[in-house]
């Protein structure tokens, strides 16, 4: 056939066939006279050729490297410190990277933001990374429309721009920018005021801080911990480093346990994991403190009443925690700290608490807000023209104040520019758009409050050319020097000094920290200087809004305004996993809702799933209600970060006719009242809309509320510190379990033993382990409308469990993975043995021998198994998302449609382990493998090992786990004997509330 | 021509053969029933009614066909099936199925072991229906597996990957189980109709009848050696059949049973569910044999008497069934165990309540109606019963499998399902192909097994009267 291919006669006739494709094979006028043998020539050689061309499988090309750098081995695993920068709060990183790209972010355990956890927006770096909807050319907008335009026409243009701004001393430069820890960028904001005096810096951060001090937190010395309206442990300034510090005193074997008390509006974490909550509206909250304030300073104070509004019962229930709460303070001064909202009226107070406690300096240290040369924004007077507008990231046009014309000030500007790692709504306003590179692939470094320096160094090479702010700010200072690197390297000379510079700077950038010498504090406030003089311009809004409104509103409520926990200001709405990340109460993915308790729904008369319309000044959204008990009556909780018009495909884009995820609660905010706003009118609108929750409603039907409720203590064991002294077992015996016989002989266990522990005390439900494991998994994700089906594909969720009544619910969060029972009911009923127990205790999942008939998923009592219902994997195909190829994990299959798949103790993990200490030639050692959801945690809440031999004392930290008395398995009474355990949850109340 | 004389004995209760009514209309000779079963393969043109009800289970039948394609080619999430519900239409459908399959085994087999006569009538028809009602089950273990294309593995044969099937599944029983069924099915309804379909040959008119009714008579010349053969090999395969009523409900109960998923993990499974399978299976005979026998004419073979005696045997399986739910509740109570005796209040007043009652109401309540005669011989209204009882016990599979999967013990992955056009699709294409093909069954098949009836016939014997 090879030589009948290639006669050219033969050539000739074939071509007419394949050119035309409508004209009937044998057409005469094309081929020519073709008998019935040549017919069949014809056909079989046309089949080789076609197989000869190659058109089934695309040709790819690898080129290796011809010289290999230094210590890589291709396909090897190796990891590279870096930091990010969040909103002004760095936390240092160690990324996991293979063949020149980075695949997993974990935390840096020598950064003390860190301490090796990290929170979801550091775990889905990576996606953002490789988004195929960020912007990879600068765009310029011009009369005819938007046009490409290239780098160095980019660069041009600044030069010159600035060059110009430079002759007139930066008059007319304005630049906005997003709180920054970097000390680079510091510098080189300082050059640029030195070159152009005239310039204006404004910072534009949507989350805070909005007080005039930041306050830094230590939780390490503190016994006693006070939150007032501030959610620590979920998106928040250092959330990760309290997380850690306050879960390692809540362990009661490890010494004396701390307590916490919280007061907020909405439900969260952190009221999640408190001793003692209350829930009071953000109206009320200044009434609280003023209370609080007055019993800590002078203790005799308190009876009820003390002249605030109304006797009623709510209000005398708060006076008499106030004053339980003063108590503990007092007795236990310099020990203790509390916590303020970031609001500059009751920061002040709160931190005169403090000063009274004698903690200042010891807990909480207060911190400028922001630098000296750099304005909010929002006090800004925007009516000044710029000639230049510089918007360094960020989306203002989007996330800042629905009373601050931004977009006004961007088409006054003579030129806007804006970098940005999407062309979003603030980009397709201004005049240039710019990409920005990423924090993964560009220099940088951050310095922390208390004086760490770290430095951020990328771990590929910008994908579409970006530049870095610092980049950026060189081009415009006309520096010879722009590349980021250099940048970076010089202000590490300049902060740490000329001598031994070049060992100390491999140094940093090999810990990530530079811990040799530490920076002096930032500027601290003094006490004196966090005038409250915002009181009277508070006292003004308020005013006006109880003025009757013009609308008719029959119901109103405060708004309060949360951080998105996945989407945080709205600049993650374009990462499918954080969109998907179930919020940690809600359990809501996909959008936001108005959350509000089920007295306040009783009073508007609305059910869970019904939209309603919130109505303030002129502005107006729908949002679905989502019941939330335990949420101030009165109060409807929304978070900040959806409505996005042009995030991308993934969260909204208007210009690519996507419909946006969720609505834009910006809308209603305020610069004098970011967190909340009063008096706000509420309607119902005559829908309904879906929420895509991955667990049950709060409302539900009698008979499954009573079940429910029931279940939970048995699931998620708790206990006060008293009667775990009394019974220390009591986890073990909450639930009896009967004799367990097994009819045939069980499986001996000779070599590792893997297990794991989830110490529930720790868990505060933050949710890194999610998106962690997800990150580590390639684990797909599958859309709002799915996850309404029920059909989200976490391996590892943190279920959410109320108890008692529904004002003051007891929140307890499980985080829930595979058990890997050694007894596993899956492995029965499997009908093609596609999951099969290991020797070391694993329930392993053969993906390619599933056939799929999800038996194995019945019979699992934790439902911890995820069906592979579609190919989640469809998108990978279009050649536009080439590039998120990149991020998926190499070390792990990527699942087909009509799979089955579950958490497998991250095996890849424990597999490079176990072939590098047989390399070695030693067993693996405690603490080598960390699965993906352990390293993540802030907390420490898991610990994962080798149980070690089965006669002896416990020799790993998880065999020490295991033996400790709090320590009970799930569904004991099935016996399972799974190897994943979870330790009671013990809960440190105050002896003397609800006597006071 | 069903009239019957005042002189016998409508409810068997004499001792004294003859006083029982007749199994088919006095008088009847053999070639009458020949004629009387022949009629509707022999005649050129079918009734009006059977071509308009074959376009529509025709057009369902490809209907089904297309969403299988649609399933396969796009995957399982084209149901409404999620976590934790993974199992939902696609497994009730198949126990449905199957389920309905056993009374047709139930009466050509064990009936014929306890020599009850009336059998003869209905047997062919039954066995016709268990066989279609088998393919219709078959159908969905096999498209609800994620990877379809791989069922193969399921086979135990040697290959190169030195794997076998994990016997200790019960989907694996399953296959087994349901194609020895399936086998021993086909092979006992095709056998005794070997000597029909020879009738047929004779009296073929054309000669492509007669060549394709010959080819499949096999060359009956119906003589004594062959008769002979016939009735031991009748008798095997019936004693091979008879087992299978009670085991392969059993084994496909097992499915549930073995699973440790409250709601499932009873004992009381296989007598519960073969009951129940005996239960839908006469429910399913009776609602094609009621109209089957008004529009083809066969009044005069299948008598009130059948009617009756099926009637009675689904009202005593219904007790039976009825006996289940109750004794499951006291067990759920008795053990003590709270997740078990939750989902039994779930069923009753939880989100599926709805489907629950109408299960214990379709399958236990109207039933009990047939303790009265005139329901029993009243042909309207024990069809309306029967359909009650397709519905009642599909309803009660669907309760089984999806109220106790979507609430079972962890309340945090509690999940409602909800059917998706698919589902509700394929339910119905399902209805479909067994229509289309039972319709094909009465078009071109002897639809009452008349040698069998032959033998019952007075006068068959010797005897005068009888």
């Amino acid at each position: 056939m090879a030589e009948l291919a290639d006669t050219p006669e033969f050539r000739a006739q074939l071509e007419p066939q394949f050119r035309e494709a409508g004209q009937p094979y044998l057409s005469t006028e094309a081929a020519g006279d073709v008998d019935r043998r040549r017919w069949f020539q014809i056909v079989a050689a046309s089949a080789v050729l076609a197989s000869a061309a190659g058109c089934r499988w695309e040709r790819e090309e690898i080129v290796p490297l011809t010289k290999r750098p230094d210590r890589r081995v291709p396909g090897e695993p190796y990891r590279v410190a870096t930091t990010m920068d969040l909103a002004g709060d760095p936390i240092g990183l160690l990324v996991t990277c293979v063949d020149g790209r980075p695949i997993k972010v974990e935390g840096n355990p020598l950064h003390p933001q860190s301490g090796g956890g990290t929170h979801v927006f550091a775990q889905a770096a990576t996606l953002e990374l490789y988004d195929p909807d960020r912007s990879r050319d600068p765009v310029e907008r011009t009369a005819q429309g938007d046009e490409v335009r290239d780098w160095d026409r980019a660069r041009a243009m600044l030069r010159a721009r600035f060059e110009a701004l430079r002759a007139a001393e930066g008059a007319g430069l304005v630049i906005v920018a997003g709180a920054s820890a970097s000390p680079t960028l510091a510098h080189l904001r300082s050059q640029l005021r030195r070159a152009m005096p005239r310039m204006r810096w404004f910072q534009h951060e949507p989350l805070g801080p909005w007080a005039q001090a930041v306050a830094r937190y230590d939780l390490d010395q503190a016994e006693i911990i006070v939150s007032l309206g501030a959610d620590v442990f979920g998106v928040s300034r250092d959330s990760v480093r309290l997380t850690r510090q306050f879960a390692s005193r809540r362990d009661p074997a490890a010494g004396k346990m701390n307590r916490l008390y919280v007061v907020e509006s909405g439900l969260t974490v952190t009221g999640a994991a408190a001793d003692h909550r209350i829930a009071i509206a953000p109206s009320d909250l200044p009434k609280f403190v003023e209370r609080l304030s007055r019993l800590v300073e002078s203790p005799r104070g308190h009876g009820s009443g003390g002249g605030t509004a109304g006797d009623s019962s709510s209000s005398a229930a708060w006076e008499r925690a106030a004053s339980v709460i003063a108590d503990d303070l007092r007795s236990h001064a310099g020990r203790c700290v509390v916590i303020g909202p970031d609001d500059p009226v009751l920061l002040p107070q709160v931190a005169r608490i403090n000063q009274a406690l004698g903690v200042i300096g010891r807990t909480v240290r207060y911190f400028a807000a922001m630098p000296d040369d750099v304005q909010r924004l929002t006090d800004a007077d925007l009516d000044e023209p710029a000639h230049t507008l510089l918007i360094l990231g960020g989306n203002p046009v989007y996330d800042a104040p629905c009373d601050c014309n931004i977009a006004a000030m961007i088409e006054a500007a003579d030129c806007s520019i804006h970098l940005s790692l999407y062309r979003n709504e603030t980009s397709r306003l201004c005049n240039w758009h710019l990409p920005q590179a990423h924090f993964l692939e560009a220099w940088g470094d951050a310095r922390t409050l208390d004086g760490m320096y770290s430095v951020a160094q990328p771990t590929i090479e910008p994908l579409y050319g970006g530049w870095s702010a610092i980049e950026l700010l060189a081009v415009g200072l006309g520096l010879e020097e722009t590349s980021g690197r250099q940048l970076v390297r010089a202000q590490f000379v300049r902060l740490f000094g000329e001598s031994d510079w070049e060992r100390r700077w491999r140094k940093a950038l090999h810990d990530g920290v530079f811990a040799e010498k530490r920076l002096p504090l930032s500027p601290e406030v003094a006490l004196a200087a966090l005038a409250s003089g915002g009181a009277e311009a508070r006292q003004q809004a308020q005013e006006q809004e109880s003025e009757p409104q013009q609308s008719a509103a029959e119901h109103r409520v405060e708004v309060v305004f949360a951080p998105g926990d996945g989407v945080y200001d709205g600049r993650f709405a374009n990462n499918a996993w954080l969109q998907e990340f179930p919020q940690p109460i809600t359990r809501l993915t996909w959008g936001n809702a108005a959350v509000m308790s089920p007295a306040s729904a009783e009073t508007i008369g609305v059910r869970d799933g019904d939209v309603v319309r919130l109505s303030a000044r002129g502005n107006e959204l729908e949002l679905p209600v989502c019941l939330v008990p335990g949420v101030a009556d009165g109060a409807v909780v929304v978070a900040l970060g959806y409505g996005r018009t042009e995030a991308g495909r993934v969260g909204g884009s208007e210009s690519g006719g996507i419909a946006s995820v969720g609505a834009n609660v910006y809308r209603l905010r305020t610069a004098e009242e970011p967190w909340s706003l009063k008096g706000v009118g509420v309607y119902k609108a005559s829908r309904r809309e879906p929420l895509a929750t991955v667990q049950d409603h709060f409302p539900i039907d009698t008979t499954g509320f009573k079940a429910r409720t029931g279940r939970a203590p048995v699931l998620v064991r708790q206990a006060d510190l008293e009667e775990y002294r009394k019974h220390p077992d009591f986890a073990r015996h909450q639930v009896h379990v009967p004799h367990q016989e097994s009819l045939w002989k069980e499986p001996e266990y000779r070599g590792y033993r893997w297990a794991m522990t989830v110490d529930l005390s720790k868990c505060v439900g933050c949710g890194a382990c999610v998106v962690a494991c997800q990150a580590e998994n390639n684990i797909p994700v599958v859309g709002k409308e799915q996850v309404i089906r029920g059909r989200e594909m976490h391996w590892m969720r943190i279920d959410r469990y109320y108890a008692g009544p529904a004002d003051q619910p007891v929140v307890a969060f499980q985080p829930m993975l595979c058990q890997q029972c050694e007894l596993a009911p899956c492995e029965g009923v499997c009908p093609v043995n596609a999951t099969v127990h290991s020797s070391e205790g694993l329930n392993d999942m053969v993906y390619n021998r599933c056939v799929g008939t999800r038996y194995c998923g019945n019979n699992c009592p934790y439902k911890v198994r995820r069906f592979n219902y579609f190919n989640y994997h469809k998108h990978l195909a279009d050649a536009r998302n080439e590039v998120l190829k990149m991020g998926a994990n190499p070390e792990v299959t990527v699942r087909s449609r009509g799979v089955m798949e579950k958490c497998t103790y991250c095996v890849q993990r424990i597999q490079a382990a176990k072939i590098k200490a047989k390399n070695a030639g030693e067993a693996v050692r405690d603490g080598a493998i960390a699965t993906a959801c352990q390293q993540a945690c802030p907390a420490g809440a898991i610990v994962f090992g080798d149980l070690g031999p089965a006669e002896g004392p416990p020799r790993t930290a998880v065999a020490r786990q295991f033996a400790d008395p709090r320590t009970y398995e799930l569904l004991a009474e099935l016996n399972h004997k799974a190897r994943t355990r979870y330790m009671a949850r013990i809960r440190n109340p105050n002896p003397s509330w609800g006597t006071g | 021509m069903s009239v019957v004389s005042a002189a016998y004995d409508h409810e068997h209760l004499s001792d004294d053969p003859r006083h029982r009514a007749p199994l088919t209309t006095p008088g009847l000779t053999a070639s009458q029933v020949d004629d009387i079963v022949a009629r509707t393969p022999e005649s050129p043109r079918a009734p009006a009614a059977w071509y308009a009800a074959f376009a529509v289970s025709a057009a369902v039948a490809a209907m089904f066909f297309a969403l299988i394609g649609y399933l396969i080619a796009t995957g399982i999430g084209v149901w409404g099936n999620n976590h934790p519900v993974y199992w939902a239409f696609d497994i009730t459908n198949f126990v449905f199925w199957i389920g309905i399959g056993h009374a047709g085994t139930l009466i050509s087999a064990i009936l014929f072991l306890f020599r009850q006569k009336w059998r003869t009538s209905i047997n062919r028809f039954a066995e016709a229906m268990t066989i279609f009602a088998v393919i219709c089950a078959l159908i969905f273990p096999g498209i609800h597996m994620g990877r379809i294309w791989l069922a193969y593995w399921m086979a135990p044969y040697p290959n190169q990957m030195a794997m076998w099937p994990q016997f200790r599944s019960p989907l694996m029983w399953d296959v087994f189980a349901v194609s020895t069924y399936f086998t021993v099915s086909l092979l006992f309804w095709y056998l005794g109709m070997i000597p029909d379909l020879a009738v047929l040959r004779d009296r073929a008119t054309g000669w492509r009848r007669k060549r394709l009714y010959g080819l499949f008579a096999l060359g009956w010349r119906g003589s004594a050696r062959q008769w002979h053969v016939y009735e031991r090999a009748y008798l095997f395969l019936a004693a091979l059949g008879t087992p299978l009523v009670l085991s392969v409900h059993s084994v496909v109960s097992t499915d549930f049973s073995v699973a440790q998923l409250p709601g499932w993990h009873t004992t009381i499974f296989p007598p519960y569910f073969v009951a129940g399978a005996i239960f839908s299976g006469f429910g399913m005979v009776v609602t094609l044999m009621v109209p089957a026998r008004q529009f083809f004419g066969l009044k005069d073979l299948i008598t009130v008497r059948h009617l009756d005696n099926m009637n009675k045997v689904i009202l005593g399986t219904s007790c039976m069934v009825g006996y289940a739910y109750g004794l499951e509740f006291f067990t759920a109570w008795y053990s003590g165990n709270p997740y078990e005796q939750f989902v039994f209040i779930n069923r009753a007043t939880g989100p599926y309540a709805w489907a629950y009652w109408t299960m214990v109401v379709c399958n236990v309540v109207i039933p009990q109606v047939f303790w009265f005669r005139w329901a029993r011989t009243t042909p309207w209204l024990m069809w309306l019963v029967a359909i009650g009882v397709n519905i009642g016990m599909w309803f009660e599979r669907f309760v089984i499998i999806v109220t106790s999967l979507s609430r079972d013990y962890l309340p945090s992955s509690w999940q409602m399902f909800v059917p998706t056009w698919v589902d509700l699709g394929m339910l119905a294409g399902s209805f479909g192909l067994f229509f289309t093909c039972f319709l094909l069954f009465c078009r071109y098949l002897p639809m009452v097994a008349m040698a069998e009836v032959k033998q019952i016939l007075p006068g068959a014997h010797g005897a005068e009267k009888h």
